[in-house]
């Protein structure tokens, strides 16, 4: 899969994870688990990524006499979401058409 | 392997990165295994789970420019394009920085030539006055003594006047020397602290 194509996904999963509530690190791993394998290393990377983009916020809090991170979406964040379903449905169109232009071959 | 060891091995691992990046990363393993352990998973199997420790070096090392690339730069890529344009535009930059250094080395000779040659004059009519001064004296006594009163006296009096002309010309002669010896120390001062406040800036 193209580089980009597959970063812009890992971030709207990890947005998707999040946008029902405050969530840590390991949790988000397990939600995905089903659906996308994802490293603790690539999880890190996406989570800075979208915090230095506004699309999460982090908070240090602790729980069970240690410390841990929660992230929380922004509304940049949901726009985000919003737009990837936007551009989705334009990519399936286009997805639907090459596959039935392959079809015909 | 315990946690202990794996989060020591992590940070030994990643002792390239800057040392809060490191801590950070360290510190994002660490709760991802107390969650492990919390959830009742056994502590060798929870650091086992996220992996070995040269697997997670290599794949942080390895994932790490991609974050680098979208974080904003500072400093370190403006850097890279100056050096590229300097490599680049040599044939431009650099006949033209002879060109302008040529024109004030030139400025600056003239300029230089100009102010010596007004003080070599200034010495030189003060010393010529100061000869027609000592000439007009003694031609005076031979005068005197071959009894030419009157030719005698004017040439004392042509004499006299060339003397003060050389007195006062040797005073001015004098000032205009000091003023451009002081010039001169103040031009080489400014040209030092030129130096000095470029080596401030290396600091």
């Amino acid at each position: 899969m193209d580089i980009q194509l597959k970063r812009g996904l890992l971030d709207v999963c990890v947005l998707a994870a999040i946008k029902d509530g405050e969530s840590y690190g390991y949790r988000i791993i397990k939600e995905m688990k089903p659906y996308l394998e994802m490293s603790e290393s690539t999880l890190y990377t996406i989570l800075k990524r979208l915090e230095g983009a506004g699309m999460l916020t982090v908070r240090t809090a602790e729980h069970d006499g240690r410390l841990r991170k929660y992230y929380n979406i922004t509304n940049r964040g949901r726009a985000r979401l919003a737009e990837f379903q936007e551009d989705w449905k334009e990519m399936m169109t286009v997805y639907r058409f090459v596959i039935r232009e392959g079809n015909k071959q | 392997m315990t946690k202990k060891e794996f989060l020591s091995a992590l940070s030994r691992g990643l002792s390239g990165l800057p040392r809060r990046e490191r801590e950070e990363r360290v510190s994002f393993y660490r709760e991802m295994i107390d969650d492990r352990i919390e959830e009742g998973m056994p502590e060798p199997d929870a650091v086992a789970s996220v992996g070995t420790v040269e697997g997670t070096v290599a794949q942080i090392l390895a994932e790490r420019p991609a974050v680098v690339s979208d974080a904003p730069k500072k400093g370190g890529g403006g850097r890279v394009w100056v050096i590229v344009l300097l490599v680049l535009g040599f044939p431009v930059w650099f006949p033209l920085l002879l060109s302008g250094f040529a024109i004030l080395f030139s400025v600056f000779v003239t300029a230089a030539s100009v102010i010596f040659s007004l003080f070599v004059a200034l010495w030189a009519a003060d010393a010529s006055f100061a000869a027609g001064a000592v000439g007009g004296v003694g031609s005076f006594f031979v005068l005197l003594f071959t009894g030419q009163f009157a030719s005698a006296f004017f040439t004392l009096g042509a004499g006299l006047i060339s003397g003060g002309l050389a007195i006062l010309l040797f005073f001015g002669a004098l000032a205009a020397t000091k003023g451009l010896w002081r010039g001169i120390v103040g031009i080489c001062r400014w040209i030092v602290g030129l130096f000095k406040r470029k080596e401030k800036y290396h600091d």
